[in-house]
């Protein structure tokens, strides 16, 4: 089994919710059984399971054309054990696929392999401090989310990017919440990311060296001890060892809601790298939620040595219900001033088109419009819902772009860490799917 | 999988009206107007408390739906609200403030609770998102005593009430005006008449199956019938509520993703 996201925080919070035995019957309030004054623990699961089918396709051109026909299986879980005074939260991902090579291309026709993988998105422990849970504190893997984005967070340098509308992983670390009435948020995390990942690089560098210690003369462990070595140098980043403070990730965020004014700062800082401040914004205009944000980066630079990096983005946010469903539409832009792991263009606008239809139906349209290639990426998820707690899935996602430009299109690159399709599917960039989930 | 559930707001807007119809225990009494409705407010909206309710959707043509929610209020606050049914909406957290209204879905992609209008209009525009953070009635309706009457009550049958009409004080309320039907023996709740601004009945809800909640006795059920669309109701049964001292760490964006 493929573990994508490893540390032996997350692993041993995931065991202690999916072993300790809780107690369904003790909700009281609030849900997960949290609520101030009610008795726990509360153990409660939401849970849904997808089978389907996708068929891939990498759309450059007929002459390197390539395609996949995918089963998929996958679930998703989210453990909640909570009390007063404390809690639990595991939520992963389970993927069962199987892929199968099945057109053209280089690719053939090939045997169903069988890949499945688990992702923990967060783990976590929750304490409460203070008087009345004015603060808490979190243990383990979790989100952050700096800012007041919902897809394109300029200020956001500390929780990972997995995939673009797909944000559910968090950063291995401490994290710390303290409200001030209902009026003032303050949040703060230390990542523990990169002091994990070079001690992990550098045990696996210990093993290779030991295992060429013990025969000198193969090459092969020669290769393996040598790529080791550099991989856990690459880790350290010029950082003496896995618990040298130059690894360590930290934020800031402070929130004030006013009415119908909401207003964040945020700060995240790693020493050498990292120096990022943002400021955002947020109106209710009478229906209309206006939201924008700023952030500049000063460590990892801007066009010129000394400058910041600029980052931003505002958008407006509009929806409607009546008795019959409800639609809410978006529409955001995203400054990108400096190419990034993620986006690599400048500037992007972002629709989407939320519908909810009597209960039976939901569709969701989204696309990421780059208008300097051009290029886009496209998305859809038309949802039946037959009966409680059963949907059927029809998805679509196409990877726009300028044809020959390669694996640089904006597009292209952000189709591949798409959550679905899964294995065998990086560098597709287009695919429709059919897929029955149900809800438990 | 990406999972945004905006029907819930449906859902919402239909619970909207039977929130506002919480812990109930009147005395019987003869007062002005005025203070029969601050004193319902007092009753209806306790200072802070928890519950937990089923709401039944029923319209033509479709298989009924159910949800079940979660709440804790706070008159002064708002309220916080977390639907534990059915499985596919499980674990959505809202967060209603005065001037703001938050969902926080666990299981989608996103990081950050969303912001939704508190003037989303609901049932024809009549009925809105703040309707739902709204703890009483008094600051919104002026009330005035109509004739009294015998209600025809499907469960209790020919029932003398008090009926109080509360007219809109300002283009902020949700309606034009409500009429209650008040049992004249104790002053319990038994329908509840809501106006557009027009003027026009367009939704009407009957209270029934008086319980007791520990100190407080209230209706448990509550059916929303659409006098719009013929045959859509909504029945919204009360399962608990309790007085609780729920602290204002509760009502703060950090609560919906903790």
């Amino acid at each position: 089994m493929r573990e994508t996201s490893s540390g032996r925080t997350a692993l041993l919070l995931a065991a202690a919710v999916a072993f300790f035995p809780g107690a369904p019957s003790a909700f009281a309030a609030a849900g997960d059984g949290s609520g101030p004054g009610a008795e726990g623990p509360a153990y409660s699961l939401a849970a849904d399971a997808a089978a389907g089918y996708l068929l891939a396709a990498d759309g450059s051109g007929p002459a390197s054309a390539d395609s996949a026909a995918l089963w998929l299986l996958s679930g998703n879980f989210l453990h909640r054990l909570s009390a007063p005074g404390w809690g639990l939260v595991l939520n992963h991902a389970l993927d069962l696929s199987g892929s199968l090579s099945a057109a053209a291309g280089s690719a053939g026709a090939g045997p169903a392999a069988l890949a499945p993988a688990m992702t923990i998105h967060e783990a976590y422990a929750r304490l409460d401090l203070g008087a009345e849970g004015r603060a808490q504190l979190f243990v383990g893997k979790r989100r952050l989310g700096l800012g007041l984005g919902t897809v394109f967070s300029p200020g956001d340098a500390i929780d990972p990017r997995t995939g673009f509308w797909d944000q559910k992983s968090g950063f291995r670390g401490l994290g710390l919440a303290a409200s001030l009435g209902s009026e003032l948020s303050l949040r703060a995390g230390l990542s523990l990311e990169r002091n994990l990942e070079a001690y992990a690089a550098g045990s696996r560098a210990r093993a290779a060296a030991a295992s060429l210690a013990a025969a000198p003369s193969d090459p092969a462990l020669l290769a393996g001890a040598a790529a080791g070595a550099a991989a856990y140098a690459a880790a350290l980043g010029g950082a003496a060892g896995p618990a040298d403070p130059r690894l360590l990730t930290g934020a800031l965020s402070v929130e004030a809601q006013l009415g119908p004014v909401q207003l964040a700062a945020a700060g995240v800082y790693r020493p050498d790298a990292v120096a990022r401040v943002s400021f955002g914004a947020g109106l209710d205009a009478g229906g209309l939620i206006l939201q924008a944000e700023g952030a500049a980066e000063f460590l990892e630079g801007g066009a010129e040595p000394g400058s910041p990096a600029w980052f931003g983005t505002a958008g407006a946010r509009r929806s409607w219900t009546g008795d019959r469903g409800s639609l809410i539409l978006s529409l955001d832009y995203a400054f990108n001033g400096e190419a990034g792991a993620l986006l690599k263009r400048t500037h992007y606008a972002l629709p989407s088109i939320l519908l909810s239809w009597t209960g039976r139906l939901d569709l969701s349209c989204r696309a990421l419009v780059e208008a300097e290639s051009p290029s886009a990426l496209l998305s859809a998820l038309l949802t039946l819902h037959p009966a409680d707690d059963f949907d059927l899935e029809l998805s679509f996602l196409a990877a726009l772009g300028d044809a020959g430009s390669g694996t640089d299109r904006d597009a292209t690159s952000l189709a591949a860490i798409l959550p679905a399709p899964s294995p065998g599917s990086g560098g597709f960039t287009r695919a429709a799917g059919l897929a029955a989930r149900v809800h438990f | 999988m990406s999972r945004f559930p905006p029907r819930l707001l449906l859902a919402r807007a239909l619970l909207a009206p039977a929130l506002l119809l919480l812990p109930l225990g009147l005395n019987a009494e003869d007062p002005g107007a005025a203070e029969v409705l601050a004193r319902v407010d007092r009753v209806l909206f306790l200072e802070s408390y928890a519950s937990r309710a089923t709401m039944e959707t029923r319209e033509p043509g479709q298989e009924p739906r159910s949800m079940t929610f979660e709440s804790l209020s706070r008159r002064d606050k708002g309220s916080y609200l977390e639907v534990v049914a059915p499985a596919r909406t499980k674990g959505t957290r809202f967060l209603q403030l005065e001037g703001s209204l938050w969902m926080f879905n666990p299981k989608s992609g996103s990081a950050n609770p969303i912001r939704l209008s508190s003037r989303d209009s609901f049932q024809g525009s009549t009925l809105s998102n703040a309707d739902v953070g709204k703890n009483q009635f008094s600051d919104e309706y002026a009330p005035a005593f109509l004739p009294e009457a015998v209600l025809e009550h499907a469960e209790l049958g020919p029932v003398p009430c008090r009926v109080i009409e509360g007219k809109a004080k300002g283009p902020e309320a949700a309606y034009g005006k409500i009429v209650m039907w008040l049992r004249k023996s104790d002053s319990m709740p038994l329908r509840m008449e809501y106006y557009a601004k027009s003027g026009l009945l367009f939704k009407r809800m009957d209270l029934s199956a008086i319980k007791s909640f520990g100190a407080t006795t209230r209706p448990s059920v509550l059916r929303m019938e659409s006098l719009e669309k013929k045959g859509t109701v909504s029945t919204l049964t009360i399962e608990s509520i309790e007085p609780r001292e729920v602290p204002a760490s509760v009502f703060n964006k950090n609560w919906l993703t903790r």
